[in-house]
């Protein structure tokens, strides 16, 4: 007995005919069981002809419209020969964020029929993968078809980064820069010394350093051969004029104020309490068990409040296998390309292919300071004319924060904080502000700052002392007013 | 209630409705980050769609007996809080039975919004044809804008994985990405579907 069923859905419509088992149909039943498919019709917008096939043909339209649902779900896509070892008719693929093209190949046993393309919008792939689920579900038509849903096995999936992570490492470019743009400085300029050595017979010339060589040798005596190109603020802040002329990174005046504010945290209790905090944040995070099979090694610059600001690999495989730990997931990236002006400490961590995580503060971080002709790190900031003292900074905190407050007026049109750097007069009146991020800069008009004082001009000497205070406006409403560079206690 | 499944001896009973998704080969028997990711995220879109989406969460949590799993607010929170680009992830690991629970939800509540769903599919399918950009169709744009500040409110700005949906383009995409998934979730076998595909890559 031939029996037809049909799944119709607004997009998609599917025919099914088949026979059913004769020994199996019980008189009453109202709805016979099809045990054994003959044709299949897939109707689809756009298609004068249906799709058109036997058995084969819809066993694979099932198989392949089921993976790339699935495939549409996960955003994981999966080589074809993976779940099939038999040739496939039917064929998906994604044309853009809302467009997929099926295609079915010609019949070879029937030389009439020809390559059929139907690209389909998403909703009409969901009827056509609602209208083959509804089938499966049908436990009257083709009783043996099952889904066989299982998740794809991670040895399968060509690109386990999704998106959002490809797209990262070009962020990291920013909050590295602090970090990455400190290895430029250490390279002094190889080709000022090479010219004299060219020929090959001078080998005993003090220049004739192949450049890789020449490349990580310090640049001073001062500093200790071991020096990892993770310089440190305060060997960097009196970069050799050469240095910073043959430098190719284009941004000089950002990289120097870098270099100059940002401090190493020497103490090291501190150093300790900081490890402790990193230890928990990133053994927290790390919860894939590792596949990598030796050491990934990395050197890690940590803010005082435990932010990551910057990783480096140490090795090869740190490098490539930086996905399975969770750095690139805990790595701060700063709002704006402004400079870090927070003091780092540096550590090695190491994850072990056994899942041990290991952390120390590196040697440089400590042993970093010990040029002297830096002045301090903590005043290595402030400007000649800064005001610094506490008692004074403290008095004038109240006083700056009712200025701003009192003229501060209407609703924040802006949905993200405002930092800027504002610098004010002994008697509390604001000279100048900088914000801090475009955003900052883009709705000066909406704080006061605009009519409190006048954007500043980084080359411009203060007249008189002045005091930097953080100011940041909150789209809440709240004000915060604090020190630019802390209390220090004398 | 009272059936006690014997796949999942864990002491309270197992709501018999998270009896049809199986459980995955996943180590330890917690969710991966792109699981605990996916999850929040959707139900993000679905409160996105639907003003009373966080309310009706906990509403259709009684309706399908899943109040031993999703006991209030707050164990809700926390369980959404496990996807790790929020501003206050939780360290606390997302339990497989708890997963279970959310992904039943989201497509309860998908299925209840497939029409909306549907429409405004439809609306950015005409749209993007016609090259027009989403807020031509005031439902449309609506959705997003919820949804962008949503996004933006939950989420912690120093995650390098938030950093990437830093602008509203970006922030859209996802938003309509959300949508499409979410109509895979209405139907049929929808739920099935989600729950494997958020396994996929994560199994050996």
């Amino acid at each position: 007995m031939t029996i037809q069923r049909q799944y119709s859905l607004p997009n998609c419509t599917l025919v099914l005919e088949g026979l059913s088992d004769q020994t199996d149909a019980s008189e009453g039943e109202m709805r016979p069981v099809m045990s054994l498919l003959i044709n299949a019709e897939c109707h689809l917008p756009g298609q004068e002809k249906p799709l058109l096939g036997g058995r084969e043909f819809f066993e694979s339209l099932v198989t392949a419209v089921s993976l790339y649902a699935q495939e549409f779900l996960s955003g994981l896509h999966l080589p074809r020969h993976t779940y099939s070892d038999r040739p496939s008719f039917v064929k998906l693929e994604r044309l853009d964020r809302n467009h997929h093209r099926l295609s079915v190949d010609p019949d070879e046993n029937n030389t009439m029929t020809a390559q059929q393309v139907v690209n389909l919008t998403t909703v009409q792939l969901f009827d056509l993968v609602e209208a083959i689920d509804q089938f499966v579900a049908d436990t009257q038509t083709l009783p043996f078809w099952s889904l066989n849903l299982a998740p794809v096995p991670k040895r399968y999936v060509k690109s386990p980064e999704p998106i959002a992570k490809q797209a990262i490492p070009a962020t990291i470019g920013l909050s590295g820069l602090a970090l990455a743009a400190l290895a430029f400085v250490s390279l002094p300029a190889p080709k000022v010394r090479v010219p004299e050595c060219l020929t090959p017979e001078a080998t005993d010339c003090p220049g004739a350093l192949n450049p890789s060589e020449a490349a990580t040798s310090p640049p001073s005596p001062s500093v200790s051969p071991s020096a990892s190109p993770f310089v440190s603020p305060s060997e960097a802040a009196s970069p050799s004029p050469e240095a910073s002329a043959a430098s190719p990174a284009p941004d000089l005046v950002q990289l120097e104020q870098t270099l100059n504010s940002a401090s190493a945290i020497t103490d090291p209790q501190e150093l300790d309490a900081i490890a402790k905090r990193l230890y928990d944040q990133i053994n927290g995070q790390w919860k894939t068990s590792p596949r990598f099979t030796e050491n990934l090694e990395y050197r890690l610059g940590v803010a005082k409040n435990g932010d990551i600001v910057g990783y480096k690999a140490e090795t090869d495989a740190a490098l490539k296998n930086v996905g399975q730990t969770p750095l690139l997931e805990l790595l701060y990236i700063p709002t704006s390309s402004a400079p870090v002006q927070e003091a780092i400490a540096q550590y090695k961590v190491v994850f072990t292919p056994q899942g041990k995580l290991e952390i120390a503060p590196t040697g440089s971080s400590i042993g970093a300071a010990t040029p002297s002709v830096t002045p301090s790190p903590s005043a290595v900031p402030a400007m000649p004319g800064e005001i610094t003292d506490k008692a004074q900074l403290e008095d004038l905190q109240p006083k700056v924060y009712d200025v701003i407050d009192q003229n501060w007026r209407g609703t924040p049109p802006f949905d993200r904080d405002l930092v800027y750097r504002v610098r004010v007069k002994a008697d509390g009146s604001v000279v100048d502000y900088q914000p801090d991020s475009q955003i900052a800069s883009d709705y000066v008009k909406d704080t006061p700052l605009a009519q409190l004082g006048k954007p500043s001009e980084p080359n411009a000497e203060p007249q008189e002392p002045v005091a930097s205070f953080k100011v940041v406006f909150k789209p809440s409403g709240v004000l915060q007013v604090n020190p630019w560079y802390g209390l220090q206690t004398k | 209630m009272q059936l006690n499944s014997p796949s999942a001896p864990s002491t309270p009973p197992t709501p018999i409705i998270l009896d049809n998704l199986p459980d995955p080969p996943v180590p330890e028997g917690v969710c991966p980050r792109r699981t605990r990711l996916q999850i929040d995220l959707l139900l993000l879109a679905i409160e996105a769609l639907d003003l009373g989406g966080s309310e009706a969460i906990l509403a259709i949590a009684s309706d399908l007996d899943l109040r031993s799993v999703l006991k209030h607010r707050v164990v809700l929170w926390q369980m959404r809080s496990t996807n790790p680009l929020r501003r206050y992830a939780q360290r606390r690991p997302l339990t497989i039975l708890e997963a279970k629970a959310l992904v039943v939800v989201t497509c309860y509540l998908a299925r209840r919004l497939t029409v909306l769903i549907r429409q405004l599919l439809l609306a950015y399918q005409q749209l993007s044809d016609k090259e027009l950009s989403p807020d031509h169709h005031f439902r449309l744009s609506e959705y997003l804008e919820r949804f962008r500040a949503h996004f933006r409110s939950r989420m912690n700005p120093r995650r390098a994985g938030v950093m990437v949906y830093s602008s509203d383009e970006k922030l859209n995409e996802l938003a309509l990405d959300l949508l499409s998934q979410l109509l895979f979730c209405t139907g049929t076998s929808g739920m099935q579907r989600l729950w494997i595909s958020l396994f996929d890559g994560e199994v050996s």
